[in-house]
């Protein structure tokens, strides 16, 4: 007895430290991975320039030394592909810390940012104004403001999302099964409407509607980086208070509460946290799909369910892979650019579907 | 004589037109087993729920000690007592050793790495599912998962303890999937947990396991208290036929009473059965 006891006990210790380690060492790959995707991605576009050049790029702009600063190789780094690529990272990083907060919250694997009607009221309200801002507007302001589409889809998105949250809660309460339910609907109706704008538009309105609804980097400017990041990076610095929330939740919500958590609170607080970054990031590059499901899937399969581990390694992982999607849409076509949405969906689908088959224990 | 720890005065909880509980009043004092027995939708786990804060009662209150309940934060309340309801599932497939630490990441997470360690060791232990530790949740047994439950309630006691000094546990039908041994192990802990000063409330089915490990019994049919007390006190073939519809044969050993299930057949089913065969026969 006392033998199998001791036995069982050291495979604990060696359960734990193995997970402590592979934790360790993704942690460590995903960064070096991010990394040298950024030093990839400033090097390559139009004017390719070489790493170690890139490198020295950066440290001049570091240690500000402003002559090496006025080459023609250093103002493209660091006025086109420096902002593109901070906006790729932080738009990478909260749609997959969205997507795995969406999926502890309704305790779904399956789940997405685009269920909390954030997509949809962001696409109505952008295309409400591609398609009958010039019209009615223009008249009032003369022409629109280059600010004028971000900024409808990013208000769009909050409401429909706010709305939803009131939908959804009684007495306090929020069902998470009614909000999801409402979000289909509401998702369905938004859908109709903006296919009847897409109907009654012109030939210009519905190409600048149907690249918008693929996604793209290609407008990013620091302008839009210092628009964004105020809204995606109380996301990230908060997800590490949201993460027992979120391993407690999985239990289910009475156990959460029974476990001493403030269940409303947190829920209140991921949804809210998800509609703002989820809205920034789709008013700063379009409609953006399946990078929410795909990076915390996998992370969940290499380190498990924690989300002390998962949320903040999925920031990482959810920047780089927007930042690797986004050399491929440029790399691909060059001199032109595939929309970036196209790319992430590309990877994304086939992957969804393996983990599909997977689930029905197909190749379990 | 000090007070009972949890006082709940004139329960009732309605949900859409139905009354699940009506005018419940119980105490559940420090130190003492008491078990609720009632048949199904007699309203046990919905006491339970009002008891244990995750649903609010209609009218009547509830005390913790002197504070109302109402009155009392998430985290407070989970100093205070732990909770294993019934076939909980998990949405993504933690390991069993991350299930129990569940327990701990609420009210001990002030303690130091290697503690929290050791309370989720010795829950593991106490539940003996150490063998299943690095085990995922979603791949064990009904009866394991209901283990690994009670070894996450237990962690989740014992890290409260050095917070609150009273404190209560509750358990509705926790041996529900348990084979034979582990439903003694089981109950025997919480007997345990009782002996150290805690409140265990529990719903079970089985009237002899009821009787044996109660120090106090409440039966419930149709949303009210119908008897509560010692289980000697209690348990009658009267009660048994009022609140179960049945009749069984009650002996009496070592001062307890104790039920015999095959004594069922001479109660109303063997008068129904002769019926359908009388019926029957005369349509032939």
């Amino acid at each position: 007895m006392s033998i199998a006891h001791s036995t069982a006990t050291d495979l604990l210790a060696q359960h734990i430290n193995r997970q402590q380690r592979n934790a360790i060492h993704l942690t460590i790959a995903l960064i070096v991975l991010a990394c040298s995707l950024a030093i990839l991605s400033l090097g390559n576009g139009a004017v390719a320039i070489p790493p170690a050049n890139v490198m020295k790029v950066l440290g001049a702009g570091i240690t500000g030394n402003s002559d090496f600063l006025q080459s023609r190789e250093a103002l493209v780094i660091l006025n086109i592909r420096m902002p593109r690529l901070m906006l790729g990272f932080m738009v990478g990083a909260a749609l997959a810390v969205s997507g795995a907060l969406m999926q502890g919250l309704f305790r779904n694997p399956l789940a997405d940012p685009g269920l909390v009607g954030v997509s949809a009221g962001a696409g109505l309200a952008a295309a409400v104004m591609i398609v009958l801002g010039e019209r009615y507007l223009s008249g009032f302001i003369g022409n629109l403001p280059f600010a004028a589409l971000p900024l409808a889809a990013f208000l769009g998105g909050l409401i429909s999302t706010l709305l939803l949250y009131a939908i959804a809660t009684r007495q306090g309460r929020t069902s998470i099964a009614t909000m999801l339910l409402a979000g289909v609907a509401l998702g369905a109706l938004a859908g109709a409407t903006t296919g009847l704008l897409a109907y009654i538009s012109d030939d210009r309105q519905l190409r600048d509607l149907s690249f918008w609804s693929m996604g793209s980097l290609g407008g990013a400017t620091w302008t839009k980086v210092f628009a964004i990041a105020p809204i995606v990076l109380p996301l990230l610095c908060t997800v590490p208070l949201l993460a027992r929330g979120m391993n407690a939740l999985a239990l289910g919500e009475a156990e959460a509460f029974h476990l001493g958590l403030p269940v409303q609170r947190i829920k209140a607080l991921a949804i809210v946290l998800v509609a703002l970054a989820v809205g920034a990031s789709v008013a700063a590059a379009g409609i953006i799909g399946f990078v929410g499901i795909v990076v915390p899937h996998l992370l969940r399969l290499l380190i498990g369910p924690d989300h002390r581990m998962l949320l903040p390694l999925s920031a990482v992982a959810g920047g780089a892979l927007l930042i690797g999607a986004d050399i491929i849409a440029r790399l691909s076509v060059a001199p032109a650019e595939l929309p970036i949405g196209i790319i992430t969906a590309a990877i994304g689908a086939p992957f969804f579907l393996w983990l599909l088959l997977r689930r029905t224990g197909l190749s379990e | 004589m000090i007070g009972p720890f949890i006082q709940a005065d004139n329960l009732t909880y309605r949900a859409g037109s139905s009354t699940l509980v009506k005018g419940a009043s119980l105490s559940l004092f420090a130190g003492e087993f008491t078990v609720i027995i009632g048949p199904n939708g007699a309203g046990k786990s919905t006491l339970l729920k009002m008891l244990t804060g995750e649903l609010r009662p209609l009218t009547g209150s509830i005390h913790y000690g002197t504070a109302c309940i109402t009155r009392l934060p998430a985290w407070r309340l989970a100093c205070q007592r732990a909770v294993m309801a019934q076939g909980i599932r998990l949405a993504f497939p933690f390991s069993v050793y991350e299930v129990v630490r569940l327990g701990i990441d609420g009210v001990g997470r002030t303690r130091v790495r290697h503690a929290r360690h050791a309370l989720v060791a010795d829950a593991l232990a106490t539940a003996d599912i150490t063998h299943l530790a690095a085990r995922s949740y979603q791949t064990l047994s009904g009866g394991e998962q209901q283990r690994v439950q009670f070894a996450r309630v237990l962690s989740q006691l014992k890290a409260g303890s050095s917070v609150e000094p009273q404190q209560a546990l509750f358990l509705d039908e926790p041996i529900a999937s348990l084979d034979l041994c582990h439903q003694f192990d089981l109950l025997d802990t919480a007997k345990a947990q009782a002996a150290d000063g805690v409140g265990v409330l529990a719903v079970l089915h089985d009237l002899n396991l009821a009787i044996t490990y109660a120090d106090r019994l409440i039966v419930m049919k149709e949303g009210m208290i119908v008897a509560q007390g010692s289980p000697a006190d209690v348990i009658s073939n009267a009660l048994l036929k009022d609140v179960f519809d049945v009749s069984l044969l009650i002996e009496t050993r070592d001062n307890m009473p104790c039920i015999l299930p095959q004594s069922r057949l001479h109660g109303r089913d063997a008068a129904r059965a002769g019926a359908h065969v009388g019926h029957f026969l005369q349509k032939a």
